[in-house]
């Protein structure tokens, strides 16, 4: 790709410390991302999957200052959006927005469309007439796909594909560069599901996006991303173009991962890879590599080092001690 | 499928919620049976009444009004109508004849209570077993299911355990009095694809080893595939295609269940990025059902003046069931 890198992450860390005791002092902390670097080049998708506790909403959040790193680099078109202050964090924020998971509690059931879709204008400063205001408001309805009659509605009278695309409309009104979007379908039935995203494929497409696409879903990928970032226990595991990774993983845990995947097809029975136990405690991660405890290919050498992320392939990363595997 | 055999058989089954201004009718005459030891999965969006089939059979509709029959083989050998039965006998059945698991198992297992503590009441409630025999069932079965340190677990409380642990600790109350069905409600929606992974083969080996049947209710095609032999979509509130697996998922004839497979993300789609073949539209409002088909305005081979007029009906096949008033034509059409 061509594109320049629209944002950069290096080494960022997010660590929650664990207080005890009547005088609190910390006793531990909770690595929810430990030392993850990426690069999202302009008008690209890079999707980010893995299982609950892994980290992946995190470092979307952590992204957008929506919690404070412990350390490491988010360059956001050459500034250090870790080191922002209030106004200029105000104004990154017209460049890069979010669309959460759950279309219900994410928009306030007091207010109505319109205002939900004019509360980040309000909030820059931006479109201050009334009149123009609105106008924006009913141009980015119809760019989703909802007629101006729901401008008056309030949250409750729309269906949860509607609501999404209410939050597709807010994060798209102030005219960013940059989207979060975390699992922006995952509560939404099948058949909206991929209305929803064929809406976001487009809009990326004519408006010219960034997107960080969290899913636990990798199916859902293969049809948006276009690299594929595999998080486990907050490191990354496995990244690359989308279509390397899901047609030949390198590393075992995105084996174990799509092998998991249910196929829905009753004639294809794949080789599953059934992962025992839970994933480690974030409070306490194994030494060395992270997945070694669940891993099929672990030897002893798993537990010494921590496995750095290593070129596999043309743009595609793994973080494995293993060559050899799978 | 022959009646002589069959542990579940559902007549004309019909529930209605009461409504603000008329009741809503969240499932409108299903009838299906249920052979012993199969896994018949029930799919379908949100609002088609899938959940709501599970739960009249439970008898935990509440304050609704429950029409048509639900005749069940009990371990006893007798065969009584479970629609017809009161509250008290209903005890009965639920946990020792036909069991329930939901999908979060945090908000169905009691937060103040030990797992023991709740495993032992299932047991203690229905067999009436001493508290020393059912904490040896208990102890049992959790080991059955796969947890180490079953010792522990039972001492463990809800919070303390994993989304997985937990829905293994909701089937092992299920379990505790060996049911002859189970009516696994979405049980593997709220856990992530690896942990999925190892509940539906368990369901499947604690089903080799029981021999009960399972009524699997999910909106996941995939997990279909995977669980069951037979399966029976649903869109607002009726069965609208029945058949085997094998049979529905490669040869679907209903509109609606071909375009719900092929609105799925393909992990392995060929090309990059295909578009997703999305269903316009949304589900319709029990309450306000469009006239004709109900799936007619959002049908691609929907026939003006025949799908918006005309309710079609059930049309059975040796083992297949369809309701669309097109189907033969579309399939004659060679349909994309």
């Amino acid at each position: 790709m061509s594109d320049a890198a629209i944002l950069e992450v290096d080494n960022l860390r997010k660590w929650y410390e664990i207080r005890r005791g009547v005088i609190p002092r910390v006793v531990g902390n909770v690595r929810a991302v430990d030392d993850v670097s990426f690069v999202i080049k302009a008008r690209e998708v890079l999707g980010l999957a893995g299982e609950s506790g892994s980290g992946k909403t995190t470092i979307g959040r952590a992204l957008l200052r929506l919690v404070q790193p412990t350390s490491g680099r988010i360059i956001f078109s050459g500034t250090d959006v870790t080191a922002l202050d209030r106004s200029a964090l105000r104004r990154f924020r017209r460049k890069a927005q979010i669309i959460f998971q759950d279309p219900y509690s994410s928009l306030d059931p007091r207010l109505t469309i319109e205002e939900i879709v004019a509360e980040p204008l309000r909030v820059q400063g931006m479109e201050p007439i009334r009149s123009r205001r609105r106008e924006r408001v009913a141009a980015l309805l119809s760019r989703v796909s909802l007629s101006t009659d729901y401008l008056e509605r309030r949250p409750r009278e729309l269906s949860g594909g509607q609501r999404q695309r209410v939050g597709i409309a807010r994060a798209l009104a102030v005219g960013p560069e940059f989207i979060v979007a975390d699992e922006p379908v995952a509560s939404l039935d099948v058949s909206i599901q991929a209305q929803i995203v064929n809406l976001m494929e487009e809009l990326k497409e004519t408006l010219g996006l960034a997107l960080l696409f969290i899913s636990h879903d990798i199916a859902i990928m293969r049809h948006i991303a276009d690299r594929i970032a595999i998080v486990y226990l907050g490191k990354i595991m496995e990244i690359g173009p989308v279509r390397q990774i899901v047609e030949a993983p390198r590393h075992p845990y995105t084996e174990a991962l799509l092998s998991a995947v249910p196929h829905p097809d009753p004639r294809q029975r794949r080789q599953r890879i059934v992962l025992g136990g839970d994933i480690p405690s974030p409070a306490s991660p194994p030494s060395g590599c992270v997945f070694r405890t669940r891993c099929r290919y672990a030897i002893p050498a798993c537990a010494q080092t921590v496995p750095q992320l290593e070129a596999v392939g043309a743009d595609h990363y793994k973080a494995c001690i293993r060559n050899d595997v799978p | 499928m022959s009646k002589a055999n069959s542990l579940l058989e559902v007549r004309d089954l019909t529930v209605r919620f009461p409504g603000r201004a008329a009741p809503i009718t969240a499932v409108k005459d299903v009838s299906f049976d249920l052979a012993p030891g199969e896994t018949v999965a029930l799919v379908g969006e949100s609002g088609c009444g899938k959940s709501t089939i599970g739960l009249a059979i439970m008898g935990l509709t509440g304050a609704t009004q429950v029409a048509g029959s639900m005749k069940l083989s009990f371990k006893n050998g007798e065969r009584r109508n479970l629609a017809e039965l009161s509250d008290r006998a209903m005890q009965q059945v639920r946990g020792n004849e036909v069991a329930m698991i939901f999908q979060e198992p945090m908000s169905s297992l009691n937060p103040v209570h030990t797992v023991g503590w709740q495993i032992r009441e299932a047991i203690t409630r229905h067999q009436g077993s001493t508290r020393a025999l059912a904490d040896d069932t208990a102890l049992r079965l959790l080991s059955q299911l796969g947890i180490p340190d079953a010792g522990r677990c039972m001492r463990s409380y809800p919070h303390q355990l994993s989304g997985g642990m937990r829905q293994r600790v909701m089937i092992a109350i299920a379990l505790s009095c060996r049911p002859s069905l189970l009516i696994a409600d979405e049980p593997t929606t709220a856990l992530d694809v690896t942990v999925q992974a190892q509940i539906l083969e368990l369901l499947k080996s604690l089903q080799a080893e029981t021999g009960m049947a399972i009524l699997f209710i999910t909106h996941n095609l995939g997990v279909v595939a995977e669980i069951a032999q037979r399966t029976m979509v649903m869109y607002a509130g009726q069965i609208v295609e029945a058949g085997a697996v094998d049979e529905v998922f490669h040869g679907p004839r209903m509109p609606y269940t071909r375009a719900l497979l092929d609105s799925l993300p393909q992990l392995n789609s060929r090309g990059d990025r295909a578009k997703l073949s999305a269903i316009p539209g949304q589900v319709p409002n029990p309450a306000a059902l469009p006239p004709g088909c109900a799936f007619h305005p959002r049908c691609r081979y929907a026939l003006h003046g025949l799908c918006d007029r005309q309710q079609p009906v059930l049309e059975t096949s040796v083992d297949r069931i369809v309701r669309c008033l097109r189907w033969k034509e579309i399939a004659m059409a060679g349909a994309p």
